[in-house]
């Protein structure tokens, strides 16, 4: 309860933050690069396994009420958009810059920076959490991309291999509607914009030295998951009962 | 020439990484034969680990059979046939999206915790203080941890699996509205024993999965908070990549033999 309300806090500090433009561009910048391109790699190997066990499972389901796989690729690829690229996005960069938003916050919260920061009349939510809500949005939305591409094609060699499903059958956007589009992109922002909010607030809840800053990234990392799981029901029952 | 130090570095770092996992993995299982290690720590892990990760399972578990039968609301609409949402909804959860979201909630909850506490111990030299006492932090510490690990997760599982199916069933009643009846029928006709089984194959690995990387990050910590900060990232960034590359192995040998 006590997150929740810091994290509502931490939203509206930073909303009237960016909206005075008190922004820092070279930081965000810098946290757009640890956060979205040197997340690219893990992002990127996990999945590509996601995309070949999504061919697999969608592939097995698919034999037992269709006599042939030639909607495999145009299934998995519309799943692909509106669900699984966003939500294992999310969960990865809930899993990657999560923690290491909450573990960079704790410490410097048991190290007594933050402290010093705000004896220094420096703004903390303004110089920590404002370029990591930004970079972090940033991220979720081009690491959702990367990820799409990379399970996209991995499932189109376990289709070519595994079911001979032609690459050109394969590569096919019939099922794609702009409503799909709409709905994983505004996940991936949703995630993205999320999670710095939820790992910075248990952060700067950190105290007792080194127990409390592995307390805080335990907390972080479980609660910024649970936060994309949830973010992502909500939007899907939204788009599918609302519009 | 500062890249090729890179690679090489990089090359360095990741076998260490794999090498460090396999021989905490091998001290482990030499620590179950024979089966020496503190029952007491045992029971308390179990209570800790599986008994209070209930709600947060169940939680999850929930959503996620929420979201599945919601994702294959267009294709019942388009080709009417109610039996896919089951299907769908029944065995995504039961031998995909389950074990693998569920591990992924339980390496944030248990793993990372795991890193962090080992780390500490670390940090504040409690376990160089074990071993002056002639106590073996494997069969004190890590092995009990690891049974406690690798039941809750399967056990876990099968709650999981439970809800998941109830979200799903709820949400094709009051979104899609597909009578309840229809649903079980569709469900009990696919083969679903199987899918419970390679569930639980697969939550038994990533329960070793989980446990080994959490051990061998945790008691790998230098350097006070920021190193325990940092060993919790990489033990859930590790653990993560791990469960989907063993999630599609399982998945393919499954289908490989027999599936």
């Amino acid at each position: 309860m006590k997150t929740l309300v810091l994290i509502v806090r931490l939203l509206s500090q930073s909303l009237w933050s960016i909206g005075r433009l008190r922004v820092n561009p070279s930081e965000v910048l810098r946290q757009y690069f640890e956060a979205g391109v040197r997340s690219i790699l893990f992002v990127s190997v996990t999945m590509a396994f996601i995309g070949m066990l999504g061919v697999y499972q969608t592939a097995s389901q698919m034999a037992k009420v269709l006599p042939e796989f030639s909607v495999l690729g145009a299934g998995v690829i519309q799943m692909g958009i509106r669900e699984l690229a966003p939500v294992m996005t999310g969960l990865l960069l809930s899993i990657r810059v999560g923690t290491g938003y909450a573990a960079e916050i704790g410490t410097m919260k048991v190290t007594d920076q933050i402290e010093a920061m705000k004896l220094s009349n420096v703004d903390p939510v303004e110089w920590l959490v404002v370029p990591r809500l930004l970079a972090s949005t940033g991220a979720g939305l081009s690491l959702g991309v990367v990820g799409a591409v990379v399970g996209i094609a991995t499932g189109m060699v376990v289709a070519y291999t595994g079911f001979s499903v032609l690459p050109d059958t394969y590569l096919s956007l019939r099922f794609v509607r702009m409503h799909d589009l709409t709905m994983g992109v505004t996940k991936c922002l949703a995630m993205g914009f999320a999670i710095p909010l939820v790992s910075c607030a248990c952060g700067f809840e950190a105290e007792g030295g080194s127990e409390g800053v592995g307390r805080a990234t335990t907390k972080a990392v479980v609660m910024s998951s649970m936060v994309v799981i949830l973010l992502d029901a909500f939007i899907s029952v939204f788009w599918e009962v609302v519009m | 020439m500062q890249w090729v130090s890179s690679i090489g570095k990089g090359t360095l770092d990741i076998t260490e990484l794999i090498g460090g996992l396999f021989l905490t993995l091998a001290r482990v299982l030499r620590s179950l034969v024979p089966p020496r290690f503190d029952t007491y720590e045992l029971r308390r892990q179990l209570y800790i680990i599986g008994v209070r990760s209930i709600p947060i399972v169940i939680l999850t578990a929930f959503v996620v059979g929420i979201i599945m039968v919601v994702q294959t609301a267009t294709y019942v609409h388009k080709t009417g046939a109610t039996g896919f949402a089951a299907a769908v909804g029944g065995v995504a959860v039961l031998s995909e999206i389950g074990p693998a979201l569920i591990g992924i909630m339980f390496s944030g909850r248990v793993g990372a915790n795991a890193t962090a506490e080992f780390g500490t111990m670390v940090v504040s030299e409690q376990v160089d203080a074990l071993k002056a006492l002639a106590i073996d932090p494997m069969r004190f510490l890590v092995v009990p941890r690891f049974v406690a690990i690798v039941v809750s997760l399967v056990l876990l599982t099968v709650i999981g699996d439970v809800f998941g199916i109830l979200g799903g069933m709820a949400t094709s009643h009051f979104v899609l509205h597909i009578d309840w009846q229809s649903f079980v029928n569709a469900l009990l006709e696919s083969e679903l024993l199987d899918e419970l089984l390679v569930g639980l194959i697969k939550a038994a690995t990533f329960g070793v999965v989980i446990s080994v990387v959490s051990t061998t990050y945790g008691f790998g910590v230098k350097g006070g908070a920021r190193g325990v900060g940092r060993a919790v990232n990489g033990c859930v960034v590790t653990t993560a990549l791990g469960i989907f590359m063993l999630d599609y192995v399982i998945t393919y040998l499954w289908f490989l033999w027999g599936g």
